[in-house]
């Protein structure tokens, strides 16, 4: 996929009235959110606020009862997991999902060779790895993954795990990544070191939506948030702002005592 | 006409759901296809007739069937499970089958492919007449162990200390640990309680059709798995009604398709086409 | 070359073919399958039927071939729906339905099968090397196929399928052709073997067979192409050399598949792995 670097005037991505209901409960209740291209976008909530549902109606594990998603102004409510990464969502999971039984180097390569895994007929008549075999590299030197390139990914502690999600993601050329908790689980040192290297690539012109459970990092690095309770955003804007409102601060310190330890 | 298939059918589902309750049992513990189960069915037969031949007694027989299929079931689970269980998903199953291939053909080699019967068998004959229809004491008996026995399991299930204690093992061991639950104990248990009401159903079998052969549960262990599935795998409730459900739709199928399709098969088409549209089972809350 | 060793030669390559399908399905892409032998005996019904109605040797097995993986294809569609025990059972059925079905239909020649089936035109040994060198390249092909990107996005999805579709797998396509493929295969083995073995029965193509063709890719390595042909291979050729055995056939296989999955669940592949000390076998 080539990247055309044209000035678009359509977001990066558009959630429009985006509802969802799982037996009698509303997980997700008319979400919208606009982000642009380039952001870095922080999104919190406290557990059971639907954070992991509007993920997944994003990336399309979820389809909704009602509302759109357009990705660079197409809709693509319709669309598959897998059609949706193609046209440039990509995302890492909070519960690190590697190759297992493949190479750190064979986990990036294949996501690299993401123009070849659309048509299965294609896929049979080609073979080649070079081009793939360079970018996942490249990708692996960024993510200082470069050293365990050739180990089993099963090997890997969670850290590093967590870095090989963002080098799978990075590879099918995304304009949007999402991140699903990369931070949960990680020492401060690692956490840190992570949330440096997002806001490299968000500097390199990758719009990046970053949900968290972790406050403090989402508050150093994020340019915008967007608070989700109850399954709407209840907040959007400059994160200390938003972090200060009143409705945030009730969700957080009033009903949710979990949050308060974390933050 | 229609009305005495239906009626008969129940007998069939009955079997069935004395089959499928161990299945249902282990795949809800263990998230294991117990395939093996078939050969606990036919070796509760094989041990009844051989018992009931050697002493005159059936009742003899039915308690040999029992303890045979039981012992065998947590014997089962403790040499051939327990250790793969950390094991990817495929190793248990593919060990499953092969328990099943080794022990049917087990049963082949060591009493012939013809099967045995009993020597004396008074219940098959004997018969009672009722609604019009004429029923044998064994088809009698068929349904009535499947409401006892299995109601009284559900009851069990919900409605004792031991029972809430098994439940809260199959959805969460970890927890159920911590209240003083063993999980093993209840592995145990639950081997040997299907194994048995699988056995109790291959003797009443054996005591209908007069004859024990090797590959008589074969069939039906395929059947249990689509019974299983239809339930909604681990819903002992759902495995009932799915196990009447195909006895039924099988009766209907001899009746009106046979001419097409063995009926046997019946039961995997409905179960096809059900899980196409409902992946999750006819019986499972989504 | 006397009859007998052409007719083992036959067999041989017939079991690997299947095999080899299997593998494809199972090994490659991690799709369950536990009804392959339907597609031998759709294979072997098709051409049976095709040949009677007149229709020449190579246009009868293109044929079958092409229509068994179609049918494959549709069948593999219940992999889209449900997946590991639930596919289990689902293919179980699709083997039970196809066997259930055939053996009631006149046409298909009920419970007796289709008999008389007329001679392929070519002579034993031709036919002989007509099967043995599809079933080399078929061996040459899989081999091919794993290292292509198809091969590829096998593997990933095999691992974790919902991750793969995340980096833009074309997960169902992908499922769907492995299925043609491999019940492409078992087509082509089956339609073959209709005119080997000149009769075609309902009983040939049942569970039991299937679990057969699975022994040979679980003994060989799933996902091995080498370790699948070499499994097929001796597991063909280990009752005739021990006579004793072939009686003995199901409770060897069955003991077979319970001792590998103990000793080393990555099968014949598995242990050379470990041996060599990591190296794998393709």
């Amino acid at each position: 996929m080539t990247h055309l670097v044209i000035a678009s005037t359509e977001p990066a991505l558009v959630a429009d009235n985006l509802s969802v209901q799982f037996g009698g409960v509303r997980a997700a209740d008319k979400l919208s959110f606009s982000i642009e291209a380039g952001e870095l976008v922080g999104m919190i909530g406290p557990n059971g606020a639907g954070k992991t549902t509007a993920i997944r109606l994003v990336t399309g594990v979820y389809k909704p009862t009602a509302g759109r998603i357009r990705l660079r102004g197409e809709d693509v409510t319709g669309r598959s997991v897998h059609g949706r990464a193609r046209r440039g969502l990509a995302h890492t999971h909070q519960i690190v999902r590697p190759f297992r039984d493949m190479s750190v180097l064979d986990n990036v390569v294949v996501a690299a060779g993401h123009t070849h895994t659309d048509r299965p007929l294609k896929a049979l008549l080609s073979f080649r790895r070079g081009a793939e075999y360079d970018r996942a590299h490249a990708l692996l030197r960024r993510l200082g993954l470069e050293k365990v390139a050739l180990r089993d990914s099963a090997t890997l502690p969670l850290g590093q795990l967590k870095r090989l999600e963002m080098a799978r993601a990075m590879a099918i050329d995304p304009s949007v990544i999402l991140l699903d908790e990369p931070l949960a689980g990680l020492n401060s040192f690692e956490a840190a070191a992570l949330s440096e290297t997002i806001v490299q690539i968000n500097a390199e012109g990758m719009t990046v939506i970053l949900v968290e459970h972790n406050l403090g990092e989402v508050l150093r690095v994020a340019q915008r948030m967007l608070v989700l309770i109850a399954g709407s955003i209840v907040g959007d804007g400059l994160p200390h702002e938003v972090v200060r409102s009143d409705v945030v601060r009730d969700a957080y310190l009033g009903r949710d005592e979990e949050a308060t330890a974390d933050a | 006409m229609l009305f005495e298939v239906v009626i008969k059918s129940l007998v069939n589902g009955c079997m069935y759901a004395l089959m499928a309750i161990g299945l249902t049992l282990v795949y809800g513990l263990l998230r294991i296809l117990h395939i093996a189960h078939a050969a606990l069915f036919t070796l509760g037969a094989y041990a009844g007739v051989i018992v009931a031949n050697a002493t005159g007694s059936i009742a003899l027989g039915m308690g040999a069937a029992i303890l045979s299929a039981g012992v065998a079931g947590v014997l089962i689970y403790r040499f051939a499970y327990q250790p793969v269980l950390k094991h990817p998903h495929h190793v248990p199953l593919i060990i499953s089958v092969g328990l099943l291939i080794v022990l049917e053909d087990g049963f082949r080699i060591l009493f012939g492919g013809y099967g045995i019967t009993f020597n004396d068998n008074p219940y098959n004959t004997a018969t009672v007449a009722a609604l019009g229809i004429t029923f044998n004491y064994v088809e009698i008996a068929m349904v009535g162990s499947a409401v006892v026995l299995i109601g009284t399991f559900m009851a069990v299930v919900n409605h004792t200390r031991i029972g809430i204690g098994w439940r809260a093992t199959v959805s969460d061991p970890q927890m159920a640990l911590s209240f003083g639950v063993d999980p093993i104990r209840v592995r145990y248990m639950n081997f040997l309680i299907g194994s048995a009401l699988g056995a109790i159903a291959g003797m009443l079998l054996a005591l209908m059709t007069n004859l024990v052969e090797p590959a008589m549960g074969a069939t039906l262990s395929y059947k249990g798995l689509a019974i299983v599935v239809l339930g909604g795998l681990g819903s002992v409730r759902g495995t009932l009604l799915a196990s009447l459900m195909l006895g039924l739709i099988e009766a209907m199928g001899s009746l009106y398709l046979s001419d097409h399709l063995d009926p046997n098969a019946l039961g995997f088409l409905f179960l096809i086409a059900v899980l196409m549209f409902r992946p999750q089972g006819l019986f499972t809350r989504a | 070359m006397n009859e007998y060793v052409i007719s083992i030669l036959c067999i041989v390559a017939i079991n690997t073919i299947l095999a080899l399908g299997l593998n494809v399905i199972s090994g490659f892409c991690g799709q369950i399958s536990l009804g392959h032998a339907a597609f031998y005996g759709f294979g072997a019904y098709c051409a049976a039927k095709l040949a009677l109605l007149g229709w020449p040797f190579t246009a009868t097995l293109l044929a079958a071939t092409l229509a068994t993986g179609l049918a494959g294809v549709f069948v593999g569609i219940a992999s889209l729906r449900v997946r590991f025990d639930f596919l289990a059972i689902t293919t179980i059925g699709v083997g039970f339905v196809f066997v259930g079905f055939v053996r009631k239909q006149k046409w298909l020649g009920g419970e007796l099968g289709l008999t008389g089936i007329p001679h392929s035109g070519l002579s034993a040994t031709e036919e002989m090397m007509l099967i043995v060198t599809a079933a080399l390249l078929l061996v040459a092909f899989c081999l091919y196929l794993k290292r292509s990107w198809m091969g590829f996005g096998f593997s990933a999805i095999a691992r974790d399928e919902d991750a793969a579709q995340t980096i833009a797998i074309n997960v169902p396509g992908f499922k769907l052709a492995a299925f043609g493929i491999g019940t492409a295969m078992a087509g082509f083995a089956g339609a073959f073997y209709a005119y080997f073995s000149k009769a075609v029965l309902p009983d040939t193509f049942s569970f039991v067979q299937s679990v057969a063709i699975l022994t040979a890719v679980v003994i060989g390595g799933m996902g091995s192409v080498i370790g699948v042909t070499i499994a097929a291979v001796i597991l063909t050729l280990l009752p005739e050399w021990f006579r004793f055995i072939a009686d003995y056939r199901l409770l060897v296989f069955g003991a077979l598949l319970i001792l590998m999955m103990f000793f080393s669940p990555g099968g014949l592949a598995g242990l050379l792995e470990k041996v060599s000390g990591g190296r794998k076998l393709e």
